[in-house]
């Protein structure tokens, strides 16, 4: 193309005319990803979030008696998974990994500076949102990874052998952990768009989430993600953890509804939301 | 069928946020092939004309359109844009090079993208530092950044918001030829807000007046100036030679041109701040930059600051 075509009437009238293919707009959501991904590990809170966890392990390497009075590694990994991972660790994760991705864009006003880029909206908010799940996804992976080998370590009577005998434990709370990152990342991605406020809701519903609701009047409540969560849990690990107080008609296929509404429920409404967001200095 | 040499309009908009009203009432145009100065004080409603253009906000009232499309509901559109913001924004682990190839890569593939990149870069005058992260640039770096950004994709639109602040006058000249080029190479239309008329005098065909959320008056540069030559003006300029630059304007003016020179401490940068007060400003303007030169002047900032402006902007609302 000559320099006197560029900008001519008639390519105006081209380019706004001529429709994106599906190239064109996977390259612009692989662009928008990938700055995603760098803005995450290049913010380090993926690091904080990981020496945080990694503190809980400190008590048993530290005790004359690592596993205290459970039998066994596996009993134990159980326990931390379903006391202290989705129910508190998780949740904080998602929230501390996944809301700053938006919200500190906002604050700083670097969104509008890819806005006024041709992405559009829906395909720059669906590039934060895969991201978001992704990394705190494999952030978690890592930290009940490490957890998992550092039980079958401090078992005397087991060792990594053990450990890479007993997989199916560690794969099967990979899968759990996607579906909890899933429902909690595109939640928290959807109240980081708030910008400076959404801060302040995030850790209002990431209290509520982890303290408040459970222990008072949605105690074992369906409405709850780590009911769901805890439920899929005691389905897969039957013998190792039994969860005798979750709602009786609660099944597999609900728990898998529950977390896909939940996701969805959050999408729609962060795309919306998003769609008709004015973004002013 | 759209007219395409109406590049952008704003008719009758209005926009308030909360109970202040930044927008009441404006219209105005822009046509293909101009390079239209948008001048006010700040908070007149330049950002906020800027932002609806961009489709970064709608308007409570009016209509808004840029190339016949509502922004707001069409990123086609920015194929066709170029926007330099006002703020520096830059995430804070890029590279300059990394900056501006990023962004190229949502207009055009990897390599056309690497190629714009380096040849911006070098356009600029930042191609030697273009692997340095730009938090660490100066101010005036990072606005070449900004500058570099909106030229990738050699926009039929370049929509600049105050782009020459931070730029000492010799950059300033560098960057006024960049935009000459653009507009004879690729046919752009140039959109530039600016609070000193004298900093875009020099390169708009068009300037618009803006104040109070209104346009005020429209016309060439050389009749807005014949409006506002008779207002007195101060200029702050920074420089870590302020003896010597204020020797060179005693030297080099008569009283009329520059009637007062008062020194201030700088508390946010390097060097000292000088306020200049000049009932001539024109003529002030046309020699400094050669003194700017010959003297190997180390200018950090100059900024001439809203008085004279706000001055006719009181003769043209009340008067």
């Amino acid at each position: 193309m000559t320099n006197e075509m560029i900008n001519s009437p008639e390519y105006i009238a081209n380019t706004l005319n001529s429709s994106d293919d599906l190239a064109t707009r996977l390259r612009r959501y692989k662009v928008s990803s990938l700055i995603a991904i760098k803005t995450l590990i290049y913010g380090r809170k993926w690091l904080i979030y990981l020496l945080l966890s990694l503190t809980f392990l400190i008590v048993p390497i530290l005790s004359k008696d690592p596993l205290g009075p459970n039998p066994n590694a596996k009993a134990e990994f159980m326990i931390w998974f379903t006391q202290n991972f989705i129910p508190f660790l998780l949740p904080f994760g998602a929230f501390i990994l996944s809301l700053p991705l938006t919200s500190d864009e906002i604050s700083d006003n670097i969104t509008e500076l890819y806005l006024v880029r041709p992405i559009s909206r829906e395909n720059f908010y669906l590039s934060r949102v895969s991201m978001a799940i992704l990394s705190t996804w494999i952030i978690n992976d890592i930290i009940a990874l490490i957890y998992y080998i550092a039980y079958f370590i401090l078992d005397p009577t087991r060792g990594i052998s053990d450990a890479l005998q007993n997989y199916y434990l560690y794969t099967w709370s990979v899968y759990i952990m996607l579906l909890a990152t899933i429902m909690y990342s595109t939640l928290f991605i959807f109240i980081g768009m708030l910008g400076s406020r959404g801060m302040v809701l995030g850790i209002l519903v990431a209290i509520f989430d982890t303290a408040i609701a459970p222990n008072l009047f949605l105690v074992d409540s369906a409405a709850m993600p780590r009911t769901h969560l805890l439920h899929l849990t005691s389905e897969y690990f039957g013998s190792l953890y039994n969860y005798t107080t979750a709602p009786k008609d609660m099944t597999l296929l609900s728990n898998h509804l529950y977390a896909v509404i939940f996701m969805l429920v959050s999408l729609v409404l962060g795309l919306l939301y998003f769609r008709s967001k004015e973004f002013t200095e | 069928m759209n007219n395409y040499n109406l590049i952008g309009k704003l008719e009758h908009v209005t926009k308030s946020y909360n109970d202040v009203v930044a927008l009441s009432d404006i219209s105005f145009s822009i046509e293909r092939g101009q390079i239209i100065g948008f001048l006010g004080p700040n908070g007149s409603g330049k950002s906020t004309s800027i932002q609806l253009l961009l489709g970064l906000i709608k308007p409570q009232a009016g209509s808004v359109s840029i190339f016949g499309v509502n922004p707001f509901y069409n990123s086609k559109m920015n194929n066709l844009v170029g926007y330099i913001p006002e703020e520096s924004q830059f995430p804070k682990w890029m590279t300059a090079f990394d900056y501006l190839f990023q962004l190229a890569r949502f207009n055009m593939d990897d390599e056309p993208a690497r190629e714009r990149t380096t040849q911006v870069l070098k356009e600029v005058e930042l191609l030697d530092v273009a692997d340095k992260q730009v938090r660490k640039f100066s101010k005036g770096m990072r606005q070449r950044v900004k500058i570099a950004q909106a030229l990738l994709h050699k926009p039929a639109l370049i929509i600049g918001d105050e782009p020459f602040n931070g730029l000492d006058p010799v950059v300033r000249q560098h960057m006024f030829d960049l935009f000459r080029k653009y507009r004879k190479e690729y046919n752009c239309t140039i959109f530039l807000s600016s609070h000193i008329l004298f900093e875009i005098e020099k390169l708009a065909d068009k300037i618009i007046l803006v104040y109070k959320g209104r346009t005020i008056a429209q016309g060439t540069p050389s009749r807005i100036r014949e409006m506002i030559q008779d207002q007195p003006h101060t200029i702050e300029i920074v420089t870590k030679e302020p003896k010597k630059l204020a020797r060179i304007l005693i030297d080099s003016y008569d009283f009329d041109v520059v009637s007062s020179i008062q020194f201030n401490e700088n508390t946010r940068d390097e060097g000292i701040i000088l306020n200049i007060k000049t009932t001539r400003p024109k003529i002030f303007y046309d020699r400094f930059t050669n003194l700017v030169v010959d003297n190997k002047l180390p200018i950090v900032q100059m900024r001439p600051t809203d008085e004279g402006l706000e001055s006719l902007f009181n003769t043209l609302t009340v008067g």
